[in-house]
């Protein structure tokens, strides 16, 4: 029995010097929520990191308890320092309440910043205690602040926007968004550069299409619509260009495109076509549209669908020249055509299967081959060479990125085609 | 005796396994991966056996020495004062691994969950903890061990089974890269080594069946290596050796990453749950293994009086051992002489000594051992 | 010198009282050497020690032959009156009954005449001195006391109101016998007696209370319970002194190994099938007089979440419900320590939009999140306690007004958050569907001190706060079973059996924690039900066959 109360006493001093603490409690009213941290670099400055932070506030304040979970508005602030720490305890300077980063879900980082390089940035992300370590790696072309300046479209916060295409871009191949995780992963890894998705504001529909201006009809986007299955439109605003409805000319945000690092620095872009060129190294194309000429009649477009996508990539050694080769096996249905052919035979199927495969294989070398200008593996045919043969590659280690710009890669690509949708035949006038 | 309670050998493996896994499975695999890449599960395997070696030297000699722990036979073999001073080496690296243990929990628990909290509270609610604990006596350590490592290897299974969509096998490729001496070096850092089987020479008198101990602790090391190996195999497969290499404590790493469908993300807290639990558990059953060998050596009735002050000596120790991470880390991750003595040169050569003794002459030892033994 | 003299005889004296084991048959010896079998001095004797009370009764008379003086004493109120008039006084006064018997009456042969033949009771006995049959007169029975005889018969006529066996309102079921105990034991012996009809079930009397000389009855199955269980039962039992046992909640806390602790070691229950399964597992069952709840030992943790009812329905049912009540138990216990810990150490776990209405709907609260959750539980548990106390229709007004008052208005008010407002009534809802009571109560307490720990420390706090509760709990032993068994310290059968309840063909074996006398609970190849479709005797298209037969 003394036992047990002379242990609750101890208990007891434990309590009290424990109550005396309390080091670590934020209340949770009192937290700025940082919802999206855009950094920017300053080159020549002393203090050359600019911080913008997107505060999200808690719905009370602007809405009242009826709108609920619906919407936060959203705040910026900005501040610059020596290190992102500096800056951003710079920003809190202007704040009434304690910065929070851990929902930070999107880092943005500037053109300049990443041409500077990220190292700094990853540091950050991967020693901060409250950091999200899958945080999303967006880059902006300019500043990144200014992104977050982009009025929002159907979500109410723009990191919602943001999160919602990045959400969306797992299943269409325009683009491929790493967390910081998966960037650093793909830096650290020999044989292997980080690539993470591009962010831009593409300029409103109606300055690449005059006639709209003139017109400022609503109706007339739906033409525009149906001129885009051509799927070669260099500004690859597609998707974001159908949910558009404002009357007012907007600069819109659009995930699309890559920015391919070598090392921790910035060493180009890769288009949105050039994006899906690359995807298809790594077997991610599945649930994407392909647009094929008509093999039959020059000028039709046949939209295809693939569904499921296999790359295999398979190191060669010969004679100590090393080669690649990639197998790709797709499959798919038909989904549309602008003519009026009948593709739903055995021959013609095959003939599309033989323009598609050919289509894709353009597409792959193409992206392969800017690639291969901008000397960044983003693939990985380093690390699959390092699997397969180690030896060979340790002694390439130091000079892969030119090894990798001269390096001969063989793709073959099988295409399958199973279905033509529901209707059997196209409709079509009988005359 | 000191200890009046008995715990089965169940419950002895059970407490083997916690004593392992509880610290190794967050440090050893951005140790071993570190030096060896992607063969650091190799180490793990290798270690498996150092450890099983350790284990079957300690139960042989537990064998020999019936109703004995390591700090009573070392004074029959070894004469009164040499084995009262071996016990003393014993009882300090118990000591020691309490502070070590308690020192890693504090450091964690500062970097990544409570940055503003010193350091000396997590300390000292810990010691505070494991000496309630060790003063409730070994029964209830084992008792409650058997319900904490349900929640500890659930959880454990339950963070690898939210890995499993992640995982990419061809990360750990190429196999077998690095020299065999290489994984031996690792496979020697005291973490890696499945060397607390060494406490099984303090408990092998209170099991209820001491014949058994080999065999629970058999199934302890296995068990334990083998889920620590499956963990390393697992961050490996999900973030590659290159990314290991720099994270500190690779599992929370996992974890920070982790987002299952937009609810279930940073659950890292369940990380410190099993954390704190299986630490809670290593720490008072090293400080129970610790405090029994002084009581014992001291010849002290009970184990009551030198808990406290041993509790205090571990957190003062923890304090002073190391002065940053830095030299922790160092510490840790590195193969000493010291263990690999304490481990298996220490009970290598108190076999020896037995072997000898009962060689050379048959009937006196074994008479003078009864005699002390009662 | 005398005075000094008796002052240290009294100080003697107070010493021996203060051995009370010893001095008790001591206490009794002195009334006892004043009895004298002189019929007048005795019932002077009788009065001068039962006092004017208005419920004695003393009825002197002679036989029918007036050879023979006697007198009956007896309760009014304890007794049946009119068997102590058709079956002692009628045969005794009359010659018309047992005419022959009643005229050859002298005072020599009274004590066996009376006994044998004239009184006609079905429970008759002898006293040996005065002070044995008061102690049976004060529990009902009836005393005839002959002239000139030392030992007294005592008829069996206990007879009092007794409420009828009605349904256990403490733990109702759905499916199940409607019946509970009683206050009175001989209505509770025979509703278990009832259930189980075996020779071995046995039960065993004690007495406890020095004043109120309460009867306690162990309960058990002599060749399954463990004889070292029921041995130590039996001597914590006798080790008893205490002047009074109103309820079996005394002898609880008389015979419990850690007194000092928030959970209940032993626990109690109302329904009779509980306890006949209680004894039939080879537990024990302590009988109490005057009390419906009797104790099952020994108990270990787990059978706080388990119910009677677990074992009416289909498995599965059971096991969803076990399961069910596991985990409300815990959000019982943790919960609101864990909102509060989250909410103001661990935001980075919620989900950002939770996040945002959480902390919007904390915007303008005045205080802290733990003062708002030590508020509510607060709050809460007077409720309920007002709730309990009070008369059923008026219980019900508090129950809707303080829903009201905790739940709208304070909201309104901004005094507390709707979140919070959530988590204590989740809380509240999950204490109660635990079944027992005193195992949620002791959760509720404990469920305060792990809140400050949460507000203090965060989720390490209520970690720091698990731990401790379970060093106490693992350290916990009823009557030689660890409390956390089987999950501690049990064959992987018992932990199984502990969460599963499985099919009771399948069950073969009884609790291997309790370490009993026959552990076989049924045989090994019987009670299979499931037979394979090919040998089933009865089916469908033999049904078929046999009417077509018949048409």
């Amino acid at each position: 029995m003394k036992k047990q109360i002379s242990m609750l006493l101890l208990l007891l001093l434990c309590f009290s010097t424990l109550i005396t603490g309390c080091w670590d409690h934020i209340a949770i009213e009192d937290l700025a929520l940082v919802r999206t941290i855009a950094i920017d670099y300053l080159p020549g400055r002393r203090a050359p990191y600019l911080v913008t932070l997107a505060i999200s506030l808690p719905a009370d304040i602007a809405g009242g308890e009826t709108t609920g979970g619906g919407g936060e508005p959203t705040q910026l602030f900005s501040a610059v320092g020596a290190t992102l720490n500096l800056a951003i305890e710079q920003a809190a300077l202007n704040l009434s309440r304690r910065l929070f980063l851990s929902h930070a879900e999107v880092i943005l980082i500037g053109e300049e910043m990443a041409k500077h390089g990220l190292l700094h940035i990853l540091d950050f992300i991967s020693k901060h205690p409250q950091a999200r370590f899958s945080t999303n790696l967006l880059i902006t072309k300019g500043f990144a602040q200014t992104v977050m300046t982009t009025s929002e479209r159907l979500e109410v916060a723009i990191t919602e926007e943001m999160i919602g295409m990045i959400e969306l871009a797992r299943y269409s191949p325009k683009s491929e968004p790493l967390k910081a995780y998966e960037f650093i992963q793909k830096m650290v890894t020999p044989g292997q550069d980080a690539y993470t998705a591009l962010m831009v504001k593409s300029p409103p529909l109606e300055e690449e299409i005059p006639e709209l201006k003139n017109e400022q009809k609503p109706d007339s986007q739906g033409e525009s619509s149906g001129g885009e299955e051509n799927g070669d439109s260099s500004s690859g605003s597609s998707d974001s260009s159908g949910g558009g409805g404002s009357k007012k000319a907007q600069e819109i945000l659009t995930l699309a495109g890559l920015a391919a690092f070598q090392n921790d620095k910035l060493a180009g872009f890769l288009d949105s076509h050039e994006t899906r060129g690359f995807l298809w190294f790594l077997g991610r194309t599945s649930h994407t549209l392909l647009a094929v000429e008509n093999p039959e009649k020059p000028g039709e477009t046949i939209s295809l669908f693939i569904a499921r996508v296999q790359t295999k990539i398979k190191p060669h050694i010969k004679n100590e020249q090393i080669s690649f080769s990639v197998e790709v096996i797709t499959e798919g249905d038909i989904r549309s055509q602008t003519g009026r052919t009948e593709i739903a035979t055995p021959e013609m199927i095959k003939k599309i299967n033989s323009a598609k495969a050919g289509a894709i294989k353009q597409e792959m070398e193409k992206a392969l081959h800017k690639m291969q200008k901008l000397k960044v593996d983003l693939v990985g045919f380093g690390t699959i060479l390092r699997r397969h043969d180690p030896e060979t590659f340790s002694s390439l280690e130091d000079r892969w990125a030119e090894e990798f710009s001269k390096l001969k890669v063989d793709i073959v690509v099988t295409s399958n085609i199973r279905r033509t949708g529901l209707q059997a035949h196209p409709a079509r006038p009988q005359r | 005796m000191l200890e009046k309670g008995k715990i089965s050998p169940r419950q002895s493996s059970l407490l083997l396994i916690m004593a392992l896994i509880a610290t190794s499975i967050l440090l050893v695999p951005a140790i071993t991966v570190q030096q060896l890449k992607q063969d650091a599960w190799l180490a793990v395997l290798m270690g498996t056996l150092w450890g099983l070696v350790t284990l079957y030297i300690v139960c042989w000699l537990g064998s020999k020495h019936p109703g004995q722990n390591i700090y009573e036979y070392t004074q029959t073999l070894l004469g009164k004062w040499p084995g009262k001073i071996v016990g003393l080496i014993y009882a300090w690296t118990f000591l020691r691994i309490v502070a070590i243990v308690i020192r890693e929990f504090g450091d964690f628990m500062t970097t990544s969950f409570m940055p503003n909290t010193p350091l000396s509270v997590f300390s000292i609610s810990l010691i505070f903890l494991a000496a309630w604990a060790v003063l409730a006596g070994l029964e209830v350590l084992a008792r409650m061990n058997e319900f904490i490592i349900i929640l500890v290897i659930s959880s454990l299974f339950f963070i690898l089974s939210l890995s499993l969509n992640n995982w990419d096998l061809t990360r750990i490729q190429p196999m077998f890269t690095n020299s065999l001496l290489s994984i031996i070096k690792v496979s020697f850092i005291p973490e890696v080594w499945a060397a607390d089987s060494i406490t099984l020479a303090v408990i092998i008198p209170f099991l209820t069946r001491p014949r058994q101990a080999f065999a629970a602790g058999t199934i302890a090391t296995l068990f334990a290596q083998g889920l620590l190996a499956t963990g390393i195999i697992a961050v490996l497969a999900i973030f590659g050796p290159f990314l290991l290499q720099i994270t500190r404590f690779p599992i929370l790493t996992f974890v920070r990453a982790i987002n299952v469908g937009q609810i279930l993300s940073r659950f890292e807290v369940l990380v410190m749950v099993v954390w704190v639990a299986g630490v809670f558990i290593k720490a008072s059953y090293y400080l129970y293994c610790a405090c029994l060998g002084l009581a014992q050596i001291t010849g002290l009735k009970e184990i009551r009086p030198v808990v406290l002050p041993l509790g205090t000596v571990a957190i003062i120790w923890s304090f002073s051992m190391f002065e940053n991470i830095g030299e922790l880390e160092t510490a840790v991750s590195n193969p000493r002489l010291a263990p690999l003595l304490q481990y298996l040169g220490i009970p290598l050569f108190l076999l020896i000594v037995t072997w000898l003794k009962e060689k050379f002459d048959k009937n006196k030892p074994r008479r003078r051992r009864n005699e002390k033994a009662n | 010198m005398t005075s000094a003299f008796s002052f240290l005889k009294k100080l003697n004296l107070l010493g021996k009282k203060s051995v009370p084991a010893k001095n008790k048959p001591a206490a009794e010896k002195k009334p006892e050497n004043d009895d004298s079998p002189i019929l007048s001095e005795r019932l002077a004797l009788i009065k001068k020690r039962l006092g004017e009370s208005n419920d004695v009764v003393i009825r002197e008379f002679n036989s029918s032959n007036d050879n023979v003086k006697l007198a009956l004493l007896f309760i009014d109120g304890l007794v049946d009156k009119k068997m102590v008039n058709d079956n002692i006084l009628q045969p005794i006064l009359s010659n018309t009954i047992v005419n022959q018997y009643t005229e050859k009456l002298t005072p020599e042969n009274a004590l066996e005449l009376l006994q044998k033949h004239i009184t006609s009771m079905s429970e008759l006995s002898l006293a040996p001195n005065l002070t044995q049959a008061l102690k049976r007169v004060l529990s009902g029975d009836t005393a005839v006391i002959i002239d000139n005889e030392q030992q007294i018969i005592i008829c069996g006529t206990r007879m009092w109101e007794k409420r009828t066996v009605a349904e256990p309102e403490t733990e109702a079921a759905v499916r199940g016998p409607r019946e509970g105990f009683t206050e009175t034991m001989r209505i509770n012996t025979s509703l278990l007696r009832r259930r189980i009809k075996h020779e071995n079930l046995r039960f065993e009397t004690m007495k406890a209370g020095r004043r109120t000389a309460t009867d306690i009855n162990l309960v058990y199955i002599n060749d399954i319970v463990n004889k070292d269980v029921l041995e130590e039962l039996r001597r914590r039992i006798a080790a008893i002194d205490t002047d009074a046992i109103l309820e079996s909640g005394y002898i609880e806390e008389f015979i419990e190994d850690a007194p000092f602790s928030f959970f209940p070691q032993i626990e109690h229950t109302e329904r009779v099938d509980k306890a006949a399964a209680a004894i039939l597992e080879g537990r024990i069952l302590v009988m109490t007089d005057n009390t419906p709840f009797m104790l099952i030992i020994p108990t270990s943790f787990f059978q706080f979440i388990q119910a009677s009812e677990d074992y009416y329905e289909r498995p599965f049912v059971a096991l969803f419900l076990r399961v069910l009540r596991l985990f409300v138990l815990n959000v019982a216990l943790i919960l609101p320590a864990t909102y509060v810990a989250v909410i103001s150490f661990h935001q980075e776990m919620l989900p950002t939009s939770l996040l945002l209405n959480i902390a919007a709907a904390r915007e303008g609260i005045p205080f802290p999140a733990v003062a708002e959750a030590l508020l509510m539980e607060g709050t809460f548990e007077v409720l309920r306690e007002a709730g309990v106390r009070l008369p059923k229709t008026v219980g019900q007004a508090v129950s809707i007004v303080g829903g009201l008052v905790i739940g709208d208005a304070a909201i309104r008010a901004g005094l507390v958050s709707p979140g919070m407002v959530i988590i204590v009534s989740a809380t509240a809802i999950s204490t109660f569907a635990i079944p027992a009571f005193n195992a949620s109560i002791a959760l509720r307490i404990l469920r305060f001190p792990l809140i400050i720990l949460g507000s203090v420390m965060g989720l390490y706090g209520v970690i720091f706060g698990l731990i401790i509760i379970l060093i106490h709990l693992a350290g916990l032993q009823s009557f030689g079973v660890p409390y956390l068994a089987p999950l501690v310290h049990g064959t992987i059968r018992d932990m199984f059996k502990s969460i599963i309840r499985p099919p009771l063909w399948m069950s073969r074996r009884r609790p291997d924690m309790l370490n009993l006398q026959q552990q076989q609970r049924q045989a090994t190849n019987v009670g299979k039900r499931q037979v394979p479709p090919d040998k089933r005797e009865l089916s469908h298209e033999k049904m078929e066959e046999n009417n077509a037969g018949k048409r």
